[in-house]
């Protein structure tokens, strides 16, 4: 178990080390293999795009080790400890793998490994029939996703017979426009459905929860992030200078995303799911930061583009941290509790501190508060939205209040989900006995939390020097970003400037001046005033569930809430006793697009059925006509 | 210009504006009350029940957090530090940490802090106020964000000094006027003003801000005012110098900043008066009807954004 966590750091550390090392220079890192053959991958490279990844992995991985081996001894996990261990690494090593491969046969080698690996994972501790439909129903959409991707590369790649990415652009670049936009739209649909991209982010919110916590973040943290380098490295680098319909749809995709995401995550209270659906909103403002860098490029604002750019790639580490450490607390929380049910929490401040502050500075920053490093990515992103407003003209200008407002809404609702989650959970009295009985998680675990919690509020204090480190990658895309100058961060360039650092060195002076007086004399405690009742009690307090009632009724139209009241006691109906009230929000997009298309399908396949079935003599009949057909077309 | 005097300025600017706080609510009581044909309260009453409550002892409820402990601190401290995002006194004079965006970030975390300390106390009044505020918020970030947009489209950054004293020779155009009038909507949101929320109510159900407040007392309760009186003239103050900035002068010499001094009292004065009469002449909305509100808010803010593209 040590042992395993100690390869895990020692191998994240390496590999980190080697990525801080790409992004310092700007220059790529190549390793040849030792065996050759047809089938055999490529050398090894990790350019600037993927080392930004790699620190996302490094950063997470390393505190996934440190908290694995506590967490597992004490979860009593279906699948032994010992197991999960070796697939954790088997996982992160193919995730590497995804990220250094530099031809078409490696990378889907290492993105299977990655898949199965981290069904496997999700299943560790599956009994219950709903976590074997979360798992399924991750298989079933990404491998879809994985088909659409490798058949939207294949397209891309014209038949060609070179494999290697570099192969593949020359490739692409003789490809005609009608081949270019099918191949694209593919591989960007398939490769979004790893990412959690609305519409096809259905099974994220199912899958993410059941797994255990610390694969959870791990699946929230980076393997989500995998899906976006693999639509960047498809968009950005393969198919060459992406055009603005691909900077369009990356805004649409990413905004719809962003909004849906942190919309159903409001309304959740599984905390758990709450997190999973709040991925899917950082995956959508990702995007959206990244199509309105290619947009902002092609608009003749390439000093602008870069720097949204480099915004966009700093909120994929950052996400990638504050996500983790929010699942590492929720995984501590449910250690504690048995529970991912905020109506079941409360209190949790008391017994769990240590806990609770982490979680608290997790929820700060993904709520992209100063001077936590949410802030900075989002405000990088911002800035891009506003200064779109510069555009000459066209789509991209007229649009730029609608993105910014877009985007300031999503970051406002984030808020208010994440005061929910963590007042819900930490703050007031507990609401049940479990809760109530909470310890604090052990010493390694609070220590990954911590970890992380600290990597949260460096990276935010030290945001421009962040970004100072990212300014060599959009430049290395080789697409006209030029290389960001240290005095555009400082409100060079037409963008406003903002100093983490400041603001918080002056804060705590101020606050903490503030503060010292207001305990300077010791306060009275009395019980909460309940209207004249005896005390107040965690079940009277103000439920997730109430909480998030006013922006459930703003926004009815998109949760379509249902609700059911059937009289238990007392008929006739006109004197009910007792009755049972059941509420749920409709499915939208199993109900409007899931289910119809599936209709479909069995449609087809019913009209099918006569001609395939049910003689063996037919199907053998079909199968050697299909035989000899393919026979003929690999011979011609 | 040297880095201390700009310091030294941004400082009184703050001073200013957080000084100026008590007495510019104290202004809109007044009007309310004479419209309503009563003396109202003394000009200075402000002062003195703030006074009388930041030397009082503090009674904590008990079930709360260090949360609850923080909170005040934190939301008076991101009010003095939203006051100094924007040149108030010379426009090319300040040692800011950030801009008027930032100012919206900075304050949004103020907000986080008090909707968690509503919550901590277990009291159900305290959670529909939280739950409210942060929903409300949610819908009012946009058409500020936008309303300032607005104004950022031809200039570096809405707050820049330079960028504000040129901006003199379309001071009443269409598109300033409209983003003005959202962002005085989107100011009655955000300071719990009357169609959006009652500051004088005394029915717990019908409140927003106030009702994240009702565990407070004595210094505590205090200081959290204090910071929402802040935050009030904070954006009173944005509204009336980044908006029109009439009088700013270019410039930190002694007459500039006096001049600029007494456009910022002028123009407050007139913005405090002119939510008095709003408060008197409007009703306050139902909670569900508030989206409508800020839904039209957005609508104008928007319309400026075209109206500036237009012209």
């Amino acid at each position: 178990m040590r042992l395993a966590a100690l390869g895990q750091l020692l191998g994240l550390g390496v590999a980190g080390a080697d990525a801080i090392r790409v992004l310092a220079t700007g220059e790529r890192l190549t390793a040849a293999l030792p065996f050759s053959g047809p089938l055999a991958p490529g050398p090894l490279v990790l350019d600037p795009l993927a080392a930004v990844f790699v620190v996302a992995l490094a950063l997470v991985g390393c505190a996934v080790a440190l908290y694995a081996p506590g967490y597992l001894a004490r979860a009593h996990h279906r699948m032994s400890a010992t197991t999960q261990q070796a697939l954790l690494l088997v996982l992160e090593t193919a995730i590497l793998g995804v990220l250094v491969a530099s031809d078409l046969i490696g990378f889907f080698i290492c993105w299977e490994v990655m898949t199965a690996l981290a069904t496997a994972l999700v299943l560790a501790d599956g009994q219950e029939p709903e976590v074997k439909r979360a798992a399924i129903l991750y298989v079933a959409i990404t491998h879809i996703g994985t088909l659409a991707a490798l058949a939207g590369l294949l397209i891309l790649s014209g038949g060609a017979s070179e494999l290697s990415f570099d192969g593949l652009r020359s490739a692409i670049g003789h490809a005609s426009p009608a081949t270019r936009s099918v191949g694209l739209a593919l591989a960007l649909l398939g490769f979004g459905s790893k990412a959690g991209v609305v519409p096809v982010h259905v099974w994220l919110p199912e899958a993410h929860p059941v797994a255990p916590s610390h694969v959870s973040a791990l699946l929230s943290g980076v393997i989500l992030k995998i899906g976006i380098y693999a639509m960047l490295r498809t968009c950005l680098d393969l198919a060459g200078p992406p055009d603005m319909l691909i900077g369009y749809t990356l805004i649409v995709v990413g905004m719809v995303s962003a909004l849906v995401g942190v919309l159903y995550a409001l309304v959740q209270h599984d905390l758990k799911r709450l997190l999973a659906f709040c991925s899917v909103e950082n995956v959508g403002i990702i995007l959206l930061g990244v199509g309105v860098a290619i947009c902002a490029r092609n608009s003749g604002l390439p000093g602008l583009g870069a720097l949204v750019m480099a915004g966009a790639l700093l909120h994929v580490i950052n996400h990638a941290v504050f996500k983790g450490l929010l699942f590492l607390c929720a995984g501590s929380v449910h250690l504690a509790t048995h529970s991912r049910d905020l109506e079941q929490l409360g209190g949790l401040m008391r017994p769990m501190p240590s806990t609770g502050r982490a979680f608290l500075i997790g929820a700060l920053a993904i709520s992209a508060l100063p001077p936590l490093n949410g802030f900075a990515s989002e405000w990088l992103i911002l800035q891009g939205c506003v200064g779109a407003a510069h555009a000459h003209g066209g789509l991209l200008r007229a649009a730029a209040p609608l993105l910014a407002a877009g985007l300031a809404l999503a970051g406002a609702l984030a808020a208010a989900c994440f005061v929910k989650a963590f007042a819900v959970g930490f703050l007031a009295l507990p609401r049940s006995r479990a809760a109530e009985n909470a310890t604090e998680a052990p010493r390694s675990l609070r220590l990954a939390q911590n970890l992380l919690a600290l990597t949260c509020v460096i990276l935010g204090l030290g945001a421009p020097w962040a970004v100072a480190a990212l300014s060599h990658v959009p430049a290395a895309l080789g697409l006209g970003f030029p290389v960001i100058e240290p005095s555009w961060v400082l409100g060079g360039l037409g963008v406003a400037s903002v100093s983490p650092l400041a603001l918080a060195a002056g804060g705590l002076v101020v606050g903490g001046g503030v503060y010292l007086y207001l305990r300077r004399t010791p306060a009275r405690s009395q019980m909460t005033w309940a209207c004249g009742q005896g005390s107040v009690e965690g079940r009277a307090a103000y439920s997730a569930s109430a909480f998030a009632n006013p922006i459930r009724r703003i926004f009815s139209n998109l949760y379509r809430f249902e609700r059911a009241t059937e009289p238990v006691e007392g008929v006739p109906p006109y004197f009910v006793k007792r009755s049972r009230t059941r509420g749920a929000l409709a499915p939208l997009f199993e109900r409007y697009l899931y289910e119809p298309s599936l209709r479909f399908l069995h449609w087809c396949a019913a009209k099918l059925e006569p001609w395939v079935s049910p003689t063996v003599n037919r199907g053998l009949a079909l199968f050697a006509a299909t035989l000899a057909l393919l026979l003929w077309w690999a011979s011609s | 210009m040297m880095l201390p005097i700009r310091v030294a300025l941004t400082l009184a600017q703050v001073a200013v504006l957080a000084g100026l706080a008590p007495l510019l609510d104290n202004l809109i009581k007044t009007v309310k009350a004479r419209l309503q044909r009563r003396h109202g309260p003394p000009l200075l009453q402000g002062y003195r029940d703030l006074g009388k409550l930041l030397i009082k002892e503090s009674i904590h409820a008990r079930p709360t957090s260090a949360i609850f402990r923080l909170a005040p601190a934190v939301s008076l401290t991101t009010s003095l530090a939203a006051a100094a995002t924007f040149p108030v006194l010379a426009s090319s004079a300040l040692a800011a940490p950030g801009d008027v965006l930032t100012a919206l970030y900075v304050l949004a975390l103020g907000r986080f802090f008090t909707a968690l300390a509503g919550l901590d106390a277990a009291s159900a009044f305290g959670g529909l106020g939280s739950s409210r505020d942060v929903s409300l918020a949610a819908l009012v970030e946009p058409v500020a964000v936008v309303a300032i947009l607005v104004l950022a489209a031809g200039m570096v950054t809405p707050s820049d000094g330079a960028a504000l004293a040129g901006a003199e020779a379309d001071l009443l155009a269409p598109w300033r006027l409209l983003a003005a009038i959202a962002f005085f909507m989107v100011i009655l949101a955000e300071c719990a003003r009357v169609p959006i929320d009652n500051p004088a109510t005394h029915l717990e159900l019908t409140m927003i801000h106030e009702a994240m407040l009702l565990e407070y007392s004595g210094r505590e309760l205090g200081c959290a005012i204090l910071a929402a009186r802040i935050k009030q003239t904070v954006l009173l103050a944005m509204l009336a110098t980044i908006f029109f900035p009439l009088g700013l002068g270019g410039a930190a010499t002694a007459t500039g900043v006096a001049l600029a001094l007494l456009a910022l009292l002028g123009k407050l004065a007139a913005l405090a008066i002119l939510i008095g009469v709003v408060e008197s002449v409007v009703a306050k909305l139902r909670l569900f009807r508030v989206p409508d509100f800020l839904g039209g808010a957005f609508g104008i803010a928007l319309l400026a954004y075209i109206a500036r593209e237009a012209l």
